[in-house]
């Protein structure tokens, strides 16, 4: 199998996303005459590092999944950037981009709605290879062994039907078709929320064993912060539409800087039940991304939100060590860095 | 679930019955279906004639088994050209959404306001009486209903993740079009194209007997149903027979839909 290894310890960009908006329009009013736009991804950049794993963290419904998917091109961006190794996959004709797709695939949630039911999984793992061309007949069998074996399903299964699989198995399979033409980067959506705990760990260490064979760069989307806090290198925390924090994995849970990241880490569950824990309970719910006024998109749920917070929005800058936030507050609030979490829990 | 099998395989028998006889016909029945016996005219059952003659001294038996042609003819050629058209139609619709749908499905709401039957009757009016016209009719009326089916189909299996899944694996519309949707939508199609043959072989019975399907000599059930009702007094096989051999092909096509439903889906399958 050829595989480029990518040389450990460089440090270069292989994804840059800049600007990148995603607005689905929603029609409103009388003879729908007023367009109103969702502003499901708004605005956000950020770089994924060659070989990383970056994780995406965020509630449902903050637009990280409309991020990943725009960032594969599944969806067309409103406005903004994506560069891949220096292309401009947005601008790619549609042809170019059938061909460049090769280099960025996603895996799914849901492992029962992302396997076509009609088709054995050996023509599901073999179509990718089949749209390229890249291997036939006796080889291409071939090619759909090894990769089942590469993912921990054993080719002797290959004539199934992906309804005789279990979930997990089945993301295997996802994971297998994702594989197929060696890409470089994948964007891994929520891939364990289906899955039970035990088949989650599984799954994890299927992607983690992967990147490390194939020097693959992940976008790890989940809901779950422990499960997040294990796989990545870096995380992003993410709310309506906005990333609001990025830093470090280690940075983060330490010492989170938005008020968003603090409170979002504060709800998890630590397993011991003599430990106190200072829980911050946001006030109200999640406003629509329709509805968003001016300022900070977190103001209004905010304890700490001043008049500034409502009116001005906050510079995505960098607070040292590559630790970026976007919050009016962060300068007044130093001294308040908490550690809330000092047990976090590792799920391994 | 196994009487529902087998009431299934009961449609799937008598189809593969009514294929035999239309296929063998010429070595099944005991006379020719033009010849007229003046000898013989409106006699009843006998060895010679098992089911009696009609009016102008042919063989009632051997219309019958050659009717069957007909009816199997018209009701495979009118679904194939319906389901066809329906199919190419539905799925532009469904695939391409936006304004082409509209339009698409406008025209669509048009063409099913029609009254079927009378639609079909100004076709024949057109295409002069018989058989062809009676297919054409019957494949330009039940259109729209298999593009409605397909284009309904198309719009929800379109949201399922794995075409998403073909789209980033590089697979072109039609690849699409051909490996998933239409593989995931078209179970419905063929049950409904197995239950249109019923109507089709009702609509070509109800047409002939009206004198615009199948013109004499050929032995449609309906022409002779129509002969039958003068006589149904003296001559009660004539009506019977023919009204029979309907029902029993349209009570099979019925069956045989739900059989073949259960074929297509391979989750039943064990």
């Amino acid at each position: 199998m050829t595989v480029e290894t990518q040389t450990p310890g460089r440090t270069e960009t292989l994804i840059r996303v800049s600007n990148v908006k995603k607005w689905f329009p929603v029609k409103e009013g009388f003879a729908n005459l007023k367009t109103d736009y969702l502003k499901a991804v708004d605005d956000v950049s950020f770089d994924i590092i060659r070989g990383e794993t970056l994780g995406l963290v965020g509630e449902s419904g903050c637009g990280k999944t409309t991020l990943g998917r725009v960032m594969v091109c599944l969806e067309k961006a409103t406005a903004g950037k994506v560069l891949f190794d220096d292309v401009d996959i947005f601008s790619l004709s549609s042809k170019e981009l059938r061909k460049f797709r090769r280099n960025m695939q996603i895996v799914f949630q849901d492992p029962y709605d992302s396997l076509n039911p009609r088709m054995k999984v050996e023509e599901i793992i073999a179509e990718p290879l089949q749209i390229y061309g890249t291997h036939r007949g006796a080889e291409l069998k071939k090619r759909v062994a090894e990769l089942m074996n590469v993912v921990g399903l054993s080719p002797v299964h290959a004539r199934r039907f992906p309804h005789e699989f279990s979930g997990g198995q089945r993301q295997r399979v996802g994971v297998a078709r994702a594989l197929a033409l060696n890409p470089r980067f994948i964007v891994c959506d929520e891939p364990v929320s289906a899955l039970d705990v035990s088949i989650q760990s599984q799954t994890i260490n299927l992607l983690e064993d992967l990147q490390e064979e194939f020097g693959l760069t992940y976008l790890f989307i989940s809901h779950d912060l422990s499960v997040v806090k294990h796989i990545s290198d870096r995380v992003a925390v993410m709310y309506l539409g906005k990333v609001v924090e990025l830093a470090d994995r280690e940075e983060l849970y330490q010492s989170p800087l938005h008020p968003y990241t603090k409170a979002l880490l504060s709800a998890v569950p630590v397993p011991n039940p003599r430990l106190e824990k200072k829980r911050i309970i946001l006030e109200g719910s999640v406003p629509s991304p329709q509805e968003r006024g001016p300022g900070c998109c977190f103001s209004s749920r905010c304890w700490l939100a001043e008049d500034i917070c409502r009116e001005e929005e906050p510079y995505f800058e960098d607070c040292g060590s590559n630790h970026l936030a976007a919050c009016h507050m962060i300068e007044k609030d130093r001294e308040a860095v908490c550690n809330l979490n000092p047990d976090w829990p590792n799920k391994e | 679930m196994f009487s529902k099998r087998k009431s299934a395989y009961v449609g799937l028998v008598i189809i593969l019955g009514f294929i035999v006889i239309a296929l063998f016909a010429p070595w099944i029945a005991p006379h020719d279906y033009r010849v007229q016996d003046r000898s013989s005219i409106m006699e009843s059952p006998s060895l010679e004639y098992p089911l009696g003659t009609d009016r102008v001294g042919r063989c009632l038996l051997s219309r019958i088994i050659y009717g069957a042609r007909i009816s199997l003819t018209v009701g495979l050629v009118s679904v194939g050209i319906g389901a066809s058209l329906g199919l190419l139609i539905g799925s532009i619709s469904g695939y391409m959404g936006g304004w082409v749908d509209r339009v698409i499905m406008g025209f669509v709401d048009i063409v099913w306001s029609f009254p079927t039957m009378l639609l079909a009757i100004a076709l024949t009016a057109i295409l002069q009486p018989g058989l062809q016209s009676v297919i054409i009719a019957l494949g330009l009326v039940s259109w729209p209903e298999y593009a409605r089916i397909i284009r309904s189909q198309f719009l929800a299996v379109k949201q399922k993740e794995f075409v998403e899944a073909a789209r980033s694996v590089g697979a072109s519309d039609f690849r699409i079009i051909k490996n998933h949707l239409l593989p995931n939508s078209i179970a419905p199609i063929i049950v409904v194209g197995t239950l249109g043959m019923a109507t089709a072989v009702l609509v070509e019975a109800t047409f002939s007997y009206l004198g615009l399907g199948a013109q004499p000599p050929e032995p449609s059930w309906g022409s002779i149903l129509s002969m039958g009702k003068d006589f149904i007094y003296h001559q009660p096989l004539m009506s019977i027979a023919p009204g029979l051999a309907i029902m029993i092909m349209v009570l099979g096509f019925n069956l045989f839909g739900d059989a073949i439903r259960d074929i297509m889906d391979p989750r039943l399958k064990n």
